[in-house]
This record gives structure tokens, sequence and C-alpha cells, in this order.
């Protein structure tokens, strides 16, 4: 007898899902990242991009190294009354008029300093990592919600759909940027306090949270509309018909015909959630000072934008290599794996 | 005055003073004014002006008004029965009759103040000054619970006054013959310093029929060399010389015709404007990337001024570990003024002392217990943490999103971890800062704060740090210092009417502050005056406690 859950993407029957019926292509995992990889290797932008990244992610994480045994400072260390030696001559990290010292090619203050003397070079590092580790935990909040909501409400339709749809329309309605800052303002004092769940008002974990559940929508919408397509299928009939609960079906043929649809979404989402993160550290909502993040730097180097605009320039050029780098890689991946566009189209339509 | 905000121009300084730092600074090569004095030469009279400010001030209704705005702008059109010298340095913080003709005669047991009334005084609509028009102010200022009605609570039937909530109701305390000119002010409880109160913009005289509503876009009836003709709200305010003005012996005449002021947000544009003569004066200070460029360009016309203003760490007695002085002491030791200075872009005089330069009763404590302002003592420091057993001690340092706040706070975060301490700072949004480090559940350990004059007199700083002023909620001595000599110091002082005669008890108070390191000072707050080649310079004064005086404004 059949199992009534084959291997994903397996309807009963045994036969593949025919590609043009299927609201999904092909969601054989392992083959995805096949897919993907070769498509990467084969595209100038998928080469570049994921060179980028890696360049961007292997010095984040090499901040430390930098810190201890190049630049001899720790991200937070001020150097206000420092002198450094250049071109031979004594000269103060900050000038009396608060003016910091620019790039200098050395080990010390290589990318110059900030307003209280800390060497933007270990900021832009350490400032990378708080980015990366907060994107990456937001964009794995924002998979795991928006995959949950919108399985849930695809399959069970009726009341429980129109729950769920409704709140996603009322955080769709919100400007996502006001709704973070007051997220991230409200936090930022008393931090999180659940009972047993406590979190400081300065943890990383905070903006992420934040705009983990913010960009819900964005994953939960077309999942949803996905998981409706998904139901109908035979294969999901076959299983029904053969006593399958609803939790098996979800888990052994929903799930798994997600996969594309996820791997699709991921790299957008991940770039989105680093401007986020940018945005309301910018702001104020985001990584609290002292700690560095992209958007915090850019934040600090506006008082001195003529006087020093690598303060603003250097994090920022930075932010948009990361941002643009995903999108691409984003792109060269969707044209792999979903070539009809089909995840783009489950998105437009619930819209 | 209250808590500024600096983002945005040094917004609400409310009073400076001339006097030079008396702490140095290293490689200060600003143009500080130096102890006072009148300016060189006299303006001529004539000419259109414009300054620009960084934002609009928050009432042009001098019942209201409590920013360095409003009271600049304010300033030149109301006058109170007392006002204080149109002079730079100590002798602009000096009172002086204004609508009175002379300063109160206070009763011995200091509960009762009498005032006459010049006679002969018109508003700027021609119509007379009368008596019972100070009741008037007084009643506004309370009705419309303005910020300052505070200082004026100690007149007898003022609170009664206020809970009856009838605008048209009497105050008890006051007494005003028209006829005579005659003024009696009745205290319920004793305020040495209440002359000051009388001074302040808050009691500048509206005429009698002024209604009990903001009157900020028809600004309201006053005495005064000018007199506001036309504002545009958020935008400019325009004032004319007041044809029905009488110079009075310390209320002088105005030089310019008009000045108007406009609102330019960007502060880039502002400097760029007056360097190329576009603007006459600006208030608020170039950025500090600017300062440079305004001193190579236009350092003639450039000029910095030390206010009566302190800014200090505040470290809390009831925490630990600053319940232990010598943790205290090696704050101290460890904080570099000089450091300080260049976070505040230059704009900052390193003190030693709490009490600002330029106020009187300051005695430069000399020599400074943590070393001279500029110098810092890390190993020292070091030694003392360790002496108390706090090394890692957790210490939460608390500040504000505003400028300069952030970074001084991530800047004594720093110090404390460099010295032993395990510390991190908190910046919360400028907005609930105070009322938060101000809550005793709070509990917070040690952060930034400052303070700018309301009026010029120690004991508008002192209350900061005295044990009577300690509250469970909005208490504003952070660090609740409560020491029993300091506080008989202080009550004994501020009882007392005439500053000049207990300036050794305000500086003796001072130097405790300091040696017990109950509050750590690290400098007062500078101000710059910038103008157009057309203004003469040296005659534009710098009043310490309403700033830019703008009845001195005039042509070369």
């Amino acid at each position: 007898m059949a199992e009534a859950t084959q291997p994903a993407g397996v309807p009963a029957s045994g036969t593949p899902a025919p590609a043009a019926t299927a609201n999904v292509p092909d969601p054989v995992a392992a083959g995805l990242w096949r897919a993907s990889w070769r498509a990467i290797k084969s595209s100038w932008a998928g080469r570049l991009s994921l060179l980028t990244l890696v360049l961007i992610v292997a010095s984040s994480l090499a901040a430390p190294l930098w810190a201890n045994h190049v630049a001899d400072s720790g991200p937070l260390t001020n150097h206000l009354t420092d002198q450094i030696r250049l071109n031979g001559e004594l000269t103060d990290v900050v000038s009396f008029e608060g003016i910091p010292i620019g790039p200098t090619g050395q080990k010390r203050f290589f990318l110059g300093a900030d307003a209280n003397g800390r060497d933007i070079m270990v900021r832009l590092l350490y400032g990378g990592r708080n980015s990366l580790q907060i994107s990456l935990v937001a964009t794995t909040i924002t998979l795991l919600l928006g995959t949950l909501f919108g399985l849930i409400a695809g399959f069970f339709r009726g009341w429980v759909d129109s729950v769920i749809s409704r709140g996603l329309d009322i955080l769709q309605s919100t400007p996502i940027i006001l709704l973070g800052i007051a997220l991230g303002v409200a936090t930022a004092l008393g931090g999180i306090n659940l009972g047993i769940v406590k979190i400081p008002g300065d943890s990383l974990f905070i903006p992420a949270l934040i705009i983990g559940v913010i960009q819900t929508v964005y994953v939960a919408r077309p999942l949803r509309g996905i998981t409706l397509s998904l139901r109908e299928r035979p294969f999901v009939e076959a299983a029904r018909s053969q006593g399958a609960t609803n939790m098996r079906i979800i888990r052994r043929e929903i799930l798994p015909n997600l996969g594309t649809s996820l791997l699709v979404l991921a790299p957008i989402i991940f770039a989105q959630t680093v401007s986020y993160e940018a945005a309301l550290s910018f702001l104020g909502a985001g990584v609290q000072p002292p700690n560095p993040s992209w958007g915090t730097l850019i934040s600090d180097g506006l008082d001195v934008l003529v006087s020093a605009p690598h303060l603003t320039i250097i994090p920022g050029a930075v932010l948009a290599a990361m941002v643009l780098s995903l999108n691409l890689l984003g792109d060269v991946v969707r044209e792999a794996i979903d070539p009809r566009g089909m995840v783009a189209a489950a998105q437009k339509d619930e819209h | 005055m209250k808590y500024t905000r600096m983002t945005s121009a040094v917004a609400a300084l409310s009073a400076t003073a001339i006097f030079a730092a008396a702490c140095g600074s290293d490689s200060d090569k600003s143009s500080d004014s130096g102890s006072g004095g009148a300016a060189t030469a006299e303006a001529k009279s004539g000419g259109d002006f414009t300054g620009t400010y960084s934002s609009f001030p928050d009432y042009l209704d001098p019942a209201l008004s409590y920013t360095a705005e409003g009271w600049t702008t304010l300033w030149p059109n109301y006058t109170g029965l007392l006002t204080f010298k149109h002079a730079e340095g100590a002798e602009g913080s000096e009172l002086a009759p204004g609508l009175a003709e002379a300063l109160p005669e206070i009763s011995e047991d200091g509960l009762t103040y009498k005032l006459k009334l010049r006679s002969g005084l018109k508003y700027s609509d021609g119509s007379p000054v009368k008596a019972s028009d100070f009741e008037h102010t007084i009643k506004r200022v309370l009705n419309l619970e303005s910020g300052g009605s505070a200082f004026y609570l100690s007149i007898e039937g003022a609170e009664a006054y206020v809970k009856a909530g009838k605008a048209d109701g009497d105050i008890s305390g006051i007494t005003a013959d028209d006829a005579t000119g005659d003024i009696t002010i009745k205290l319920a409880t004793k305020d040495g310093q209440f002359s000051f109160y009388l001074a302040m913009d808050f009691a500048g005289l509206v005429k009698g029929d002024t209604p009990f509503e903001n009157a900020t876009d028809k600004p309201a009836v006053g005495y005064g060399p000018y007199s506001i003709t036309e504002v545009k709200p958020n935008r400019s305010v325009t004032m004319t010389k007041n044809p029905n003005f009488t110079p009075l012996p310390d209320v002088p005449e105005g030089k310019a015709d008009s000045i108007t002021i406009n609102v330019v947000k960007n502060q880039r544009r502002q400097a760029q404007d007056v360097i190329n003569d576009q603007v006459d004066f600006l208030i608020d200070p170039p950025t500090p990337d600017q300062i440079r460029e305004v001193k190579a360009k236009a350092g003639d016309r450039y000029k910095e001024e030390i206010t009566n203003s302190t800014y200090y760490y505040f470290l809390n007695l009831r925490t630990k570990p600053f319940d232990d002085e010598r943790v205290r002491q090696a704050v101290g030791y460890a904080v570099d003024e000089r450091a300080l200075a260049r976070i505040f872009g230059g704009l900052l005089a390193p003190s030693c002392n709490f009490l600002p330069p330029g106020m009187i009763g300051y005695e430069k404590v000399d020599p400074c217990p943590w070393g001279e302002p500029g110098t810092a003592d890390v190993e020292k420091a070091k030694a003392l943490i360790k002496e108390a057993g706090a090394e890692g001690t957790e210490v939460t340092v608390w500040g504000n999103d505003e400028d300069p706040s952030s970074p001084v706070t991530e800047y004594l975060a720093d110090t404390l971890n460099s010295i032993g301490l395990k510390a991190k700072p908190r910046i919360v949004d400028g907005s609930v800062y105070f009322q938060t480090i101000g809550n005793q559940k709070t509990k917070a350990q040690t952060g930034f704060a400052n303070w700018f004059q309301d009026f010029p007199s120690p004991a508008n700083f002192m209350f900061l740090v005295d044990g009577a002023s300690i509250q469970e909620t909005n208490n504003q001595n952070f660090g609740n210092v409560d020491d029993k000599e300091i506080n008989k110091l202080i009550a004994d002082a501020k009882a007392n009417p005439d500053i000049n005669a207990v300036k050794g008890e305000w500086a003796k108070a001072d130097k405790l502050l300091v040696d017990k390191a109950y509050v750590i000072p690290y400098g007062n707050r500078k101000l710059t005056k910038i103008t157009s080649s057309r203004v003469n310079f040296d005659a534009f004064q710098f009043n310490p406690v309403y700033n830019h005086d703008l009845t001195t404004l005039g042509l070369k």
C-alpha cells in the first residue's frame, strides 16, 4: 500500500506533480539548492553578489581579530584625547573643535575615527556583525511566523483564515517604519518583560524581534495563497482519503511544497531586513548606542557630514552593497527555481 | 531653566555669563569673552535687521515663554517692574528698576515687597500703564498654568487663586493703587529670591485687558523699546521700534528700526548666510565642523560666550557603588574634561565647580581635588576602585538621545569601564529622560545632567543638590545629595534677599560638593555671537540672562 505521504512533491499516485498545473515548481529541496548554486555560478551577477556577501560576512566575523591584533581598540573604546603619528606628525584623533580624524590607511584608525574618537573600521566590522545577527534572527522569525500563519490560514480557510488575514491586513496597513519606531522606543527603556522571559532594552534580540514580526505579512500572504492552491491538489486529496490527519497533511504534504517559495523569499526578506534594521537604528529605535550597527554608524556621522563625510559614506556604502548583493542573489535564485514567477504572482494576487 | 535640547541649536538656553572660564581648557584659542564689561562702541540707530533661529519661540507671550528663543525675543518688548541691566558680564546679572521707580522695599521679615510704578508710562498702543496691570500679569501666569507659575506661588493668595480656577479672581497678596502707582506684594512664605522673579520675563507687564489665553498669534500689548508687529507662526516674527516708549534709566532705546527673525532649520545654512552677509545675526552656534570656517572667514565677527550653565554627572548616593566616597572620587579622577570639550565641539569651558563662573558666589575650587580640569588620573582612579572593592560592579550610565547627552554618556561608560567598573550606557528618549531618572524607582546610578539658569542666583543651581528638594518622583536632585552642612548653607543663603551678603555661603557649599564628590561637574556650555559685517559687533551685547540683547543690535 502506498504511503499516504510520498516524498515531498510527489503525490500519492506516485506521479510527480505536473509543473503546468502546480502552483509551484519542482520543490525537491536538494534539487533546489543545486539549481540555485548552478544559477549563481553561471551568472556574473550571481558570482559578484555572492563574492560581496562572503566578503562582508567574513570580514564582520573577523571583527575581533582586527580589533585586537590590528587596530588595538575595541568598538566602544573612546580615544578623544589620543594622538597618532600621521605623515611623521602627531595628530589629534579628535580635534578641539570635535572634528574626528579621517581615514589614515594605517592599522589604527584605518577608516578614521568618529566623534568619540572610536575606530571606525573596528565599529564598522562590529556593526556588520550586529546588523547581520539581527537580520539573520529577524529573517528566521519572519519565515517561521509567515509560514505558520500562511499555512494555517490557507489550509483551514473559513474563520481561521478570516482572523489571520484581517490581522495581516492590520499589520500591512500600518506604516512599517513607524510601527518599528514605536515598538523600538517602547521597548528600549524597559526591555521586554513577560514574566519568565526577560530581555534587556539594549539586547540585539529586541530589534530582531520587532523587524521579524512586522515583516511577517510579506511571507504569510504569498504562502497562504500557495497553500490554498496546494490543499486542493490530488495528492492532498489522496492523503486525506487515506485517513491522514490535518497535522500530518500539513507536515508531510503541504509544508515540503513551500520550500521553493521560502528559498525565493528568504534573500528578499533578508535584504529587506538589513534595510529595516539600518533604518530603525538610524532613527534610534533599533540597536542602542553605543553598540554599533550600520544604521547607527550612518546616524553618528550626520553631524559632521561636511568635515568628515567618511563617517556616513563608508557604512552607507557597505549597507548598499549588502542590500544590492542580496537582491541580485535573490533574483538569480528566483529565476533559477521559480522561472514563471509564481511566488511573485502569488504575492501580487494577495495584494 | 529646564533642560535643554542641544540637537537643534542649543535651543532652550536661558542665560549666559560672560566671565572667562576660570578653569583652563586645552588649546582653546576661541575668543571667549573676558571679564565682561560694556561693549566698546555704541551702534548707530536705524536700519532693518534680520536674524535666524533654528526653531520658533515656544510662545510669544511673556506669561508662557520658557525658552531662550522666547526670552531673547520678548525681552525688548516687555518690561517688568524690575529687570536685569542691559549689559554684559556680571553687570548684566544685576537687578535694576524697570517700570518701578526703584528696587523693592523689603520688610524686615522678608514677607512684604513695596514698589512704586513710574508715572506717565504708556504701552505701545498709547494707553497708560497702570499699577493694577501687575496683578493681571501675574494672574495670567498662574491662570495659564505657565511653566513659570511656581515662581509666584509664594505670593499670599496665589495658591487659592489657582485653586479657585477663576481668571478674574483676586490674589489677596497683591494690592495696587492706580492713582499713586503703589504696589504691595505680600508673600505667604519668605523667599529671598523673589526680586529675581519680578525681573523675569514672566512678570513683564501686559495691558490689563489682555485675555487669559495664549497670545502668541496676536501678541499682548506691553512696554518696551520694541513691539511685535507681525507674527507668521513657526516662520517669522517682526518687531519694530515702539513710538510710545520712553527710555528708562536701565532700559535703553533700541538701535534698529525693525528686527525680523526667521526660522531656518538648517544650521549650516544659517551660518553660511551670516558669513555671506545675507543675515545679520544668529543665536544658535554653527555646527562643530563649521566653526573653523566661521573663524577663518568671519573671525572678527565671531565670539564664544560662556553661559551660566553647568554640565555634570550625577552619582546616586543611594545606590551602589556611588554610596562609597572612594568610588565617587575615582570618577572625579577619571573624567577628562578635555575629552568632553571635544564632544561639545569646543563649545564647553572645562570647570571643576558646580556653580558657573559668571555666577555670584562662584569661587574657583583651587586646587581642584581631582586635578586641574583637563587632566585625568586613571591609575589613581583604578586604585580607589580597588580599595573600595568595587571592581566589576555593574553600573548603568543614563543619558538621553539629544546631542550632546548621548556621546557624553557613552564617554562616561567607557571611562568607568577603564577604571574597573562594569558600565553600560542606557540612552532613552529625551522627552522622558529627566522624569525617568527623577523617579526613585528607576534607581538611576549615574548619568548625564545639566542646568541653565532661570535667574542669576546660585539658589537656582543649588536646589539640584539640596536634600530638601529630594522627591519620590520628578526629583531633580538626581544623585539624592543630602549633606546636612550643604543643606544648611543653602537654606540660610537662599533666605537672604541680599545675594552679595551670602556669596561666601554659596561658595562654601559649592566647594563642599566638589570635595565630597557628590557630583562631577565638568564644564559650562558656550554659545556664540555671530553677525553680518554691517552690524556693530562690539556694541551687540550678550546678556547673561537673556542672551543676545536685541536692543543693542545696530549699524557700525
